[in-house]
């Protein structure tokens, strides 16, 4: 019997797309208008009274994603309410250049070109205020509703474009994703929130904050929400009597419910959080008996940080302590019925889970005005991988295994101003892996203001992603462990241009070139055996451009069109499957004038992607609109979504391991959702 | 969609008239105005020859702005000097520090040695608002605005008069 496994074997081709990275222009020299001696002559209420035009790269956000070695993209709270987003996919698919794809279990993260369904996830690093949650056992990051922090938690997230190992390590490949969470002060209070929606979904969340004058501050918050999906989903692939007719009754549902905890007092903050979800699976992958209710993953995650800061003159200086928890469980129904016969499902199980435990220090120091300075260290120690599978009747194990992972990492970066319009920005990073050795990440960044309100970014970095344990050292009938697994590398060479003008408008360009090597694939060992391991074989290049256009005036208004021209090709020069060739994005954010009312819309293109088997799964538009309000009732947050508009049939390609090829995503959905502040 | 906000994005930015005025200037403008609806503890000024200092934290364009906006002006009978202020001793010396918004960081480093100092401390962030800062300037709907923390005024001795109270912006509502 085929092993019943998480995560399919490999697509072929990858693309990887660079990241842009934006730019921000320095603050200029004042420039004071003729008006300023009037305004000095104004009474405080005529001073009111005054329109401001609003100067970019003086907030501190501003200032970070200028100055940052990398492309950022920032979602606030305020832009994850007005669009109704629902998960951290729903926000990164807002995002330039970025493209996520749903196989009715996971949601798996697109970027530059390159995206690999079924393939975990791990390409890139998922962090919740600094803290990694890709997993020990498999480096994934979760993002549909199988993301461990609700959403409705988020300050903002910010996504860094590109390769980030020079300062965050494994799995920082494609890109980094922070999530910063609200803090105590920001809710300051109770809210209670309950949402209704298409396919019987709904949900309740529960958040309590206080941050006391004293220096204490508390956030708790408890959310559970169901879903019963498609209560008919069709897949042509299992069209048979047998198989009613390739309908999957009642197999779509999902369940999560999530815990999560913040206490803080002074510079020491403690931060603890826990999840469960549930999924059934309709696709019928694997060979598992098709339109079965019990064929169900879980996951669940549990996490605690503690953070320790302390600023001194010219240095600042931060500890964390960590621990992490992820455990796995299937329950996979196979037929096994000789043919013409009939037999009761063999119910086959993957039981897997993970611990780590891990400790940073990092300071930061400005050293004469001209270098900021960063170093740090951390080590990490997971001393159980456990993988196991069993099943059948009586219960056999199939496989089971426990495996340890210690790593410890090493890293620097300087931030150097060679002039006043001339920065180097130089990192670093030495990790170290008791299983496979070292892996090296360099980063160099070189940032240019010609003008005030431009610049213009060169930038250098290398990346790594670590094989997982499944790759490593699950084996069965078919299937071997390859122990000697390296990790996967990207090399990237971006240019970047961004430019302020006037009237509160943003534009940015940039031109990348990336290459994947030893890309890690399922392969035929030797070939012609009928038995698969996992090779480092693979190779992937790919060059792209990317534009983003965004107007904000400080009215409310938001309106931000972006496109992005992608072609990844692999070793034999072939364009990669699953990487659409154009991608485009455009926001509308309108206050409406009355009652607080937003309007906030979404218009997302994907171009035709290929598929597994080459098929081609044509390109489509989707959009998405929200209404919302903040002051229809006092201390009451109302929202009303509608997701794919206009119903838009569309599919995304399908994954190894599972015999759809082009997989239907969601038609229309609505949302309403209501929140009370006490 | 596409095609349509970049037209409306052409089109905003065409019909865009005179420049107004950048937000630092007119918060420059504010905070000079700040300094005649303030008192401050007595023995703070050694003489009434002494001038007000205003401590600016960052900020270099408000700092440049205010520097043009205060020459040859007076409040009560004192000059106002600004200083561009990096060490604790430099925050000490002002009775009105302005912290930029790039700059909360620093300032959360010098706030215990600022302690009992009649300082009134004015920002522009949340951030700012969080450190217990007594006057936070917003720009909302492209004006500014401004809120006071009473508390952390008086925490300090300075006094705020009740005009300037008055226009104060009431603390927003949860969520916004």
């Amino acid at each position: 019997m085929r092993a019943v496994r998480r995560g399919a074997a490999h697509t072929l081709g990858l693309a990887a797309v660079a990241a842009v990275l934006g730019t921000a222009p320095r603050a200029g020299h004042a420039q004071t208008s003729p008006a300023s001696s009037n305004l000095a002559d104004m009474s405080m209420e005529e001073l009111m009274n005054v329109r401001v035009e609003r100067v970019f790269g003086a907030a501190k956000l501003d200032q970070k994603v200028t100055q940052a070695p990398a492309s950022v993209s920032v979602v606030t709270a305020a832009e994850i309410r007005k669009f109704g987003y629902r998960t951290l996919a729903d926000i990164l698919r807002s995002l330039r250049g970025i493209y996520i794809s749903y196989d009715s279990v996971y949601s798996y993260f697109g970027s530059r070109g390159f995206l690999r369904p079924g393939d975990y996830n791990s390409r890139v690093l998922l962090l919740v205020d600094g803290h990694r949650l890709n997993d020990d056992l498999f480096g994934q990051a979760m993002l549909g509703t199988e993301e461990v922090v609700d959403v409705d938690l988020i300050e903002r997230v910010e996504l860094i474009r590109g390769p980030g190992s020079s300062i965050y390590g494994n799995n920082a490949f494609l890109g980094v994703i922070n999530v910063v969470t609200r803090s105590p002060a920001a809710v300051q209070g109770l809210e209670v929130s309950g949402e209704g929606g298409s396919l019987g979904s709904r949900k309740g969340r529960l958040t309590y904050g206080e941050s006391t004058s004293g220096g204490l501050s508390v956030l708790l918050s408890g959310s559970l929400s169901d879903t019963d999906g498609y209560r008919r989903l069709y897949y042509p692939e299992f069209d048979t009597p047998q198989t009613n007719n390739g309908v999957a009754d009642h197999s779509d549902s999902d369940h999560s419910q999530s815990l999560f905890g913040l206490i803080k007092y002074g510079a020491v903050s403690l931060e603890a959080g826990d999840d469960l979800r549930g999924k059934q699976i309709p696709v019928g992958m694997y060979g598992t008996v098709f339109d079965h209710p019990h064929t169900q993953n879980w996951d669940s995650h549990s996490f605690a940080d503690l953070k320790y800061s302390l600023d001194m003159a010219a240095t600042q200086l931060r500890a964390r302590l960590y621990f992490d928890r992820y455990s796995f469980y299937t329950n996979y129904p196979f037929d096994v019925a000789p043919p013409g016969q009939s037999a009761p499902p063999v119910v086959i199980h993957d039981s897997d889970y993970s611990e780590g435990v891990g400790a940073q220090l990092e300071l930061t120091r400005t050293v004469f005005d001209l270098h900021t300075l960063l170093v740090g260290t951390e080590v990490h120690d997971a001393p159980h991988l456990y993988q196991s599978e069993y099943g059948g009747t009586p219960w056999v194990y199939e496989f089971r295994d426990d495996q340890a992972v210690r790593w410890i990492g090493v890293y620097t970066q300087d931030q150097l101003s060679l002039r006043k319009d001339l920065l180097l920005n130089a990192g670093l990073r030495y990790d170290h892996y008791d299983n496979f050795g070292a892996a090296v990440s360099p980063r160099v960044a070189l940032i240019y203001n010609p003008t005030t309100d431009s610049a213009l970014k060169l930038l250098y970095g290398q990346a790594y992603q670590t094989p997982n344990a499944f790759q490593l050292y699950f084996a069965v009938a078919g299937l071997n462990a390859n122990p000697g697994l390296k990790p996967e590398t990207i090399r990237t060479y971006e240019l970047d241009y961004e430019k302020y003008l006037p009237g509160n408008t943003r534009f940015s360009v940039s031109a990348y070139h990336y290459r994947i090597s030893k890309l890690i694939e399922e392969v035929e060992t030797p070939p012609g055996s009928g038995i698969t391991d996992y090779e480092n074989i693979g190779t992937v290049s790919s060059n792209g451009l990317e534009m983003e256009l965004e107007y904000k005036p400080d009215n409310g208004v938001l309106a931000r069109a972006s496109y992005a021209l992608q072609q990844a090709r692999d070793e034999t020069g072939q364009g990669l499957n699953n990487s659409p060739r154009h991608l485009v994005k455009s926001n509308l954010l309108v206050p409406l004038h009355t009652a607080g009312l937003y309007a906030g819309l979404e218009a997302q293109y994907t171009s035709s992607m290929l598929t597994l088997q080459r098929r081609i799964s044509p390109g489509f538009l989707l959009l998405n609109a929200t209404l919302s309000s903040s002051e229809i009732v006092r201390n009451l947050d109302l929202a009303a979504s509608v997701y794919n508009l206009f119903n838009r049939y569309y599919t995304y390609p399908g994954a190894p391991g599972v015999p759809e090829d082009l997989l239907a995503q969601d038609g229309r959905t609505a949302r309403l959702k209501l929140t009370y502040r006490f | 969609m596409l095609w349509g906000t970049l037209l409306l994005l052409a089109m905003a930015t065409a019909l865009a008239g005179p420049a107004d005025p950048k937000d630092y200037e007119v918060k420059a403008a504010f905070l000079y105005n700040f300094t005649k609806f303030v008192e401050w503890p007595p023995h703070t000024f050694k003489n009434q020859e002494e001038p007000v200092v205003v401590g600016v934290l960052g900020a270099p364009q408000c700092a440049t702005a205010l520097e043009q906006l205060v020459k040859d002006r007076k409040v009560n009978g004192r000059a106002i000097v600004v200083r561009r202020i990096d060490t604790a001793e430099d925050a000490k010396s002002a009775q009105l520090l302005f912290v930029g918004s790039s700059e909360e960081e620093h300032f959360a480093r010098l706030l215990p040695s600022l302690a009992g100092a009649p300082v009134l401390t004015v920002g522009e962030s949340q951030a700012f608002k969080e450190l217990g800062g007594a006057i936070n300037f917003v720009v909302d709907d492209s004006k500014v605005r401004f809120e006071i923390n009473a508390l952390a005024a008086e925490r300090v001795g300075v006094k705020i008069s009740a005009q300037l109270l008055k226009l104060a912006r009431p603390p927003p509502s949860r969520g916004s």
